[in-house]
């Protein structure tokens, strides 16, 4: 799909609303959100994010360590590193499908290599040193001839590749068979086999032939007769010695003599590991989470996360609003001196409150991290020292005038410590009330010093009233489709909502009110046919049915041409949705259940709508879309403390609260910064960078706090038991090769000639790009990433069956495609691929975690790809509509 | 708004296909593959006769019946018919005399299998080769890797060779029944072997040799119960293969805990299997016991325990080298072996002795080679025999 053809697909309506006023598109200021949502990876994100959430709340295994270890496990390789570069390659205009089978051959390859020289089963027994550059080879070389032939022949290149599929198909079966009789090639971590020990340590009778093959497997080890072997008898025997000692104690059948000389040769049998042990730990290392215990392990994570966020936050007012004139380098300082006292508040905190021993080392990990942030604070600044010489006065006057962010971030810091120490409800809601201030306080301190403001409060209440003018001309024209319709869906919603739950609350009520059996599940279905049979007639005939109510010209029927007109499509779907949602969840609801079941729906459908309505009211009305926002501020921190009072999972009372409370503050806060200063309306380089620098910063700092999560434990844990937690280097290998990969596409030339061939390699050629040997680097890349997978896989499983990564290679392209990358190419990004994996594998690992039946896993993982591929497209389309 | 409609749509038509399913969802799907099967085969035969009579039809050009033949087997068939109709011409004599007694030493065997010459097929090839070798006759190995066309053209030539006996594996009976009634009915000793426990009534066939998927997932659940499980996981390497899930069928018939049985990842994608052990085992934590119904994912389960930390039983089926290893280590308590040497050593037996003797074994019964169990008290000994090609 080409950027003209999302432009006129779902929402055609939308985009022809508004778009015609702006002078020329390609000038246009675009918002932080609207760069933010062109992104190809957001829809992606966004999808993966709400699986995740699902799952969390439908399985408890899923949020814990445990279910991130596995499913980081199954996102990095093989599938996520292999995405990634199949992304690459689709960006590029091409298909590569011997991909799967190529991971395995690498495997098979690269264990062939380094097995036995003198084996009863053949080999090359090369060092691993040698094998894995020489195997990295031939997958370049495999890489190289897949994009040759595909330039030369002019075939479609996933004709080509099926050839190099079938062909390396076959090679694995034959040669594992051929070589070493199995289905299967195996045991990268026995490179010596049993009978070639034997020879080494002279356990078997020595023919003429078999001492020649001795003689070889001692040169390969670097052994001579005249080694001298530690331990035995005065310490400065020989290997001839110890050869000849071992074969007197085989010949006199001297078992015990023997388990000792056997014990004395083993450095010798481990000499010849060819670099196993070391490679091992690069390929194959795994940190096992209950052996490394930090007992301070949620400080760490707590400030990580916080701090993050924060900056996070801050980066986005960076890049929304408009700088003060004379600013200077002002605005840097009140944040690094607020992330100061946290540092010191948390610490102050942590030795007071905590009456422990060690708890001096708790204040030094505190104080320590404090110092990391402000270090991270000051090489930022050092970019910006520059300005110092030009407006010390101004910096002075905003510092003065920032400095009201201090006491904000002060209040935040004791609301989210107070959090942690206390237990109680009541405490709950005081420290989550004093975190909220605390960020009103502390960001719009910030803002005072940075940003302008805007006009008087006259101009907004004026704004205001033209607004209400709007929503009432909107509501006598239907057709007309502005913020009025997802605002009037999400007040009737949460208005029903919160009705729903008044009426229904029969308190603490067991009665059961539905009970699912196969009647039910048809009344259900048939229930549900109508529903959208309604629906779509609605659609069809809604428009006329609404202009003659609007003809009718009173109040009611003008109301109801406004709901029948506007609103009908949405409702009828998302009613639809939620039930289908509560099916999932019901087998026998109680009254108790169901009421929340459909309050949550309800409440979070207006949330979505009012959002809608807020995006849409400030692109005309800026004032009208805050006081919108704050509407959705108000819901959300209903929504949380209807879920704390109802929920009887702690998972939903604790976690989901304060998720949910910080959410409606942070959005609460945001509202009251877009009515008081001024959005930024053009393009401002230095403001740009220096919010991405505090968004990288932030981002870092979340990450940390997860690690430290994810990688340690604390004693309490390790006393409760816990499942035991593997992490593997894989990861990390994936992380880079994503890193890597996202900078070749997106900084470098090769990255750029990439986008141009797969958009159009005649055109590219035209103008410069040696488009045959950008694609033929791309195959290249593609088969060097299977290759790297081949030799992870093969240090991790050891045998590498024949059969592995047959078919494979679909995973990877519909990993690329979840993640946004287009089949047509030109188009996507290689950050989508990494998070399409992480949905892929969320999805199947979901599925055994929520304890559902695998016999339907199918038909569940179908469902959420489609479901994220099509958020994707719809989310994208909605951002490309409204540049 | 468009898409959000379809997609309804389509959850609907997930959901109702959901609601039509019972409770039991393993028995009805091998019910309705049985039942599949059974229509398949009724309607292969049915096209058999069509092809019959297209044959004739086509000699005089009339193309109509053609249409009739719905099966893709149906070009198979037609060969077959062809060849039916050409070996009656060959070789009438066979089909007058019914019992004919021949001495052993010009006796030709065929062996016709989905081979694809394997770690375990090449076992059975030896067994077969040693029968051979010991009885004196002649034996023709046909692999047909897996390919049942190939079978079909192996079947005829064994019946247009005038073998002494065929020994056949059936794993789609649709295509094979139909030429193997025809060596049936050209007095041509039929065995089947390894699969067609289902079909060997059918087609005529002496006796079957080979091991119940049932009987052998029945056996690994005695092995469970001595072994003191309450919870087993039984973990399929593959979504929809019928014989898999009467291993795991079989085990809850037998075993005295409850029986949690799940489709984890295939073999292919060893990474997504471990980690879909690892989720099961994470979600019901009063698991204790893990059966692989193969050699590999017997192995992940083994690696998800370990990952995990977690003190599990596991069982395995079939054998790999690092499977024994693993079981002569302790690390895995049994692994159910069908003992697919004698697969090929006691048709060649039973053909020589019908052959030569007029017996027939079995009483019309299956003769089972299985379930046998490598445990870690033989697996030395298995090991050996393992290396020598015989296991």
């Amino acid at each position: 799909m080409s950027d003209t053809t999302a432009d006129a697909g779902p929402q055609p309506q939308e985009g022809s609303a508004q778009s015609s006023s702006a002078p020329d598109e390609r000038l246009a200021y675009r918002g932080v959100f609207q760069r933010m949502l062109i992104r190809p990876e957001i829809g992606a994100a966004i999808g993966a994010v709400a699986i995740w959430v699902f799952f969390w709340a439908v399985s408890v295994p899923f949020g814990k360590a445990g279910g991130a270890a596995s499913i980081l496990d199954v996102a990095s390789s093989p599938l996520g590193i292999m995405a990634v570069a199949v992304a690459m390659l689709m960006i590029g205009g091409e298909f590569d499908l011997s991909t799967g089978a190529a991971t395995g051959a690498f495997g098979i390859l690269l264990v062939l290599m380094v097995r036995d020289v003198l084996g009863d089963s053949g080999g090359w027994g090369l060092s691993l040193w040698i094998a894995i550059p020489l195997s990295f080879l031939a997958a370049l070389l495999l890489g190289w001839f897949n994009g040759t032939v595909v330039d030369r022949t002019g075939l479609p290149s996933f004709i080509v590749t099926l050839g190099s599929f079938f062909v390396l198909r076959g090679a694995k079966l034959g040669y594992s068979k051929q070589i070493v009789e199995q289905i299967q090639v195996g045991r990268l971590d026995q490179l010596l086999l049993q009978a070639d020990q034997e020879r080494l340590i002279g356990l078997r009778v020595i023919d003429e032939a078999e001492g020649a093959q001795q003689q070889a497997l001692l040169d390969s080890v670097g052994v001579t007769m005249d080694t001298p072997v530690p331990g035995l008898e005065d310490g400065n025997g020989t290997f001839g010695a110890l050869l000849d000692a071992v074969r007197n104690a085989t010949a006199n059948d001297n078992a015990r003599q023997l388990e000792e000389l056997a014990e004395l040769s083993r450095p010798f049998i481990d000499r010849s590991d060819k670099g196993y042990s070391t490679l091992n730990d690069i390929f194959a290392f795994e940190w096992i989470r209950n052996e490394h215990i930090w007992e301070w392990r949620d400080w760490g994570y707590t400030i990580g996360v916080v701090a993050g966020l924060s900056l996070i936050v801050l980066a986005l007012y960076e890049l929304q609003f408009k700088r003060r004139a004379n600013i200077g380098t002002s605005g840097v300082l009140p944040v690094f001196g607020g992330l100061v006292v946290t540092a010191v508040g948390l610490v102050i905190l942590g030795a007071g409150t905590i009456s422990r021993p060690d708890n001096l080392l708790a204040a030094g990990i505190i104080a320590a991290t404090g110092l990391a942030v402000i270090a991270a604070g000051a090489l930022t600044v050092r970019r910006y020292l520059h300005r110092f010489s030009e407006g010390f006065g101004d910096t002075i006057a905003s510092l003065g005038r920032g400095a009201m962010a201090l006491p904000g971030i002060v209040i935040a810091s004791v609301g989210v410590a107070m959090l942690h120490r206390t237990d109680s409800v009541g405490g709950n809601t005081i420290g989550a009330l004093l975190i909220a201030a605390g960020m009103l306080i502390g960001l719009v301190g910030w803002g005072m010093g940075r940003y302008e403001r805007i006009g008087s409060l006259g101009s907004m209440t004026d704004d205001l009233a033209d607004a209400a003018a709007d929503l009432d001309d909107e509501v006598t024209d239907s057709s007309s489709s502005s913020f009025a319709t997802p605002l009037i869906v999400g007040v009737v919603a949460a208005a029903v909502g919160v009705l729903l739950a008044w009426r229904m609350d029969s308190s603490n009520s067991t009665d059961v009110v539905v009970e699912w059996s196969l009647n039910g599940w048809l009344m259900f279905f048939i229930a549900l046919v109508v529903s959208v049979g309604a629906g779509m007639y609605s659609s069809i005939r809604g428009e006329r049915v609404a202009s003659e109510l609007t003809a009718g010209d009173t109040a009611t029927s003008r109301a109801l041409a406004v709901f029948i007109g506007t609103a009908r499509r949405r409702l009828v779907t998302m009613g639809i949705l939620s039930f289908l949602v509560t099916i999932f969840f019901l087998d026998q609801a109680t009254v108790q259940g169901a009421r929340a079941i459909f309050f949550v729906m309800l409440i979070g459908l207006a949330m979505v709508a009012l959002s809608s309505a807020v995006g849409r009211a400030r692109t005309t009305r800026p004032a009208m879309g805050s006081v919108l926002l704050i509407l959705v501020s108000v819901g959300l921190a209903g929504l949380a403390f209807f879920v704390r009072a109802q929920s009887t999972g702690p998972k939903f009372r604790t976690q989901a609260f304060s998720v949910l409370l910080a959410i409606a503050a942070l959005v609460l806060v945001w509202a009251l910064a877009t009515m008081i200063f001024a959005e930024r309306n053009q393009h401002d380089e230095r403001a740009d960078g220096f919010g991405r620098t505090l968004a990288v910063m932030g981002s870092l700092a979340v990450t940390f706090g997860l690690a430290v999560r994810l990688l340690a434990v604390t004693q309490a844990e390790l006393d409760a038991e816990i499942t035991q937690t593997k992490f593997s280097v894989r990861v990390l290998w994936f992380l880079a090769f994503t890193a890597i990969a996202t900078w070749v596409l997106g900084r470098t030339k090769f990255g750029s000639w990439t986008f141009a061939v797969g958009g159009n390699k005649d055109a590219a050629r035209q103008v410069g790009v040696p488009a045959s040997r950008t694609k033929t680097q791309l195959f290249m890349l593609t088969a060097g990433a299977a290759w790297l997978v081949g030799v992870l896989l093969s240090f991790r499983l050891n045998t590498i069956q024949a059969s592995t990564g047959d078919g494979e290679e679909f995973e990877y392209i519909i990993a690329a495609v979840v993640g946004g990358n287009a089949l047509t190419g030109g188009r996507g990004s290689t950050l989508g691929a990494a998070i399409g994996a992480f949905i892929m594998a969320m999805s199947v690992q979901g599925i055994p975690s929520a304890r559902w039946n695998s016999d339907w896993r199918f038909v569940f993982v179908g469902s959420i790809l489609l479901l994220a591929v099509i958020a994707n497209n719809y989310i994208r389309a909605q951002a490309e509509a409204s540049r | 708004m468009k898409r959000m409609k379809w997609l309804s749509l389509l959850l609907i038509f997930a959901l109702f296909a959901a609601s039509c399913g019972s409770d039991d969802p393993i028995s009805d799907a091998i019910d309705s593959a049985t039942d599949a099967a059974g229509d398949a085969a009724d309607a292969a035969t049915d096209a058999a006769e069509d092809a019959a009579e297209a044959v004739e039809d086509a000699v005089t050009g009339d193309d109509d019946e053609e249409a009739m033949a719905e099966e893709e087997a149906m070009e198979e068939e037609e060969a077959m018919a062809e060849e039916e109709e050409a070996m009656e011409e060959e070789a009438p004599a066979e089909e007058e005399e019914e019992v004919t007694l021949t001495q052993g030493s010009d006796l030709t065997f065929h062996m016709i299998t989905h081979s694809d010459d394997g770690p375990f097929w090449s076992v059975v090839k030896r067994g077969m080769d040693a029968a051979c070798a010991a009885h004196g006759v002649e034996c023709v190995w046909m692999p047909g890797n897996n390919d049942p066309g190939q079978m079909v053209v192996d079947i005829e030539t064994a019946i247009s060779e005038g073998s002494a006996g065929i020994a056949a594996s059936l794993p789609s009976p649709d295509q094979l029944i139909g030429p193997l009634q025809d060596a049936v009915a050209a007095g041509i000793p039929v065995y089947t072997l390894n699969s067609g426990l289902n079909d060997y009534q059918t087609i005529g066939a002496t006796t079957h040799i080979g091991q119940s998927e049932d009987v052998a997932g029945q056996g690994a659940g005695l092995r469970f119960n001595a072994l003191g499980a309450t919870t087993v996981l039984c973990g399929r390497q593959e979504q929809s293969n019928v014989g898999l899930e009467e291993r795991c069928g079989g085990l809850a018939e037998t075993f005295s805990g409850t029986v949690i049985d799940e489709f984890v990842g295939l073999d292919a994608d060893q990474t997504e299997q471990i980690n879909g052990i690892k989720a099961v085992l994470e979600a019901n934590p009063e698991i204790d016991g893990f059966l692989g119904v193969g050699p590999v994912i017997a192995m992940s389960g083994l690696a998800a325990a370990q990952d995990l930390g977690r003190d599990l039983i596991v069982g395995g089926f079939d054998m790999t080298p690092e499977l024994l290893d693993a079981i002569e280590a302790g690390d895995i308590a049994f692994t159910v072996d069908q003992q697919q040497y004698l697969q090929g050593y006691l048709p060649i037996v039973l053909m020589y002795l019908e052959a030569t003797n007029a017996n027939q074994a079995g009483g019309g019964l299956p003769v089972l080679t299985g379930p046998g169990f490598v445990t870690p008290d033989n697996a030395a000994a298995v090991k050996e025999l393992s290396a020598q090609g015989t296991r």
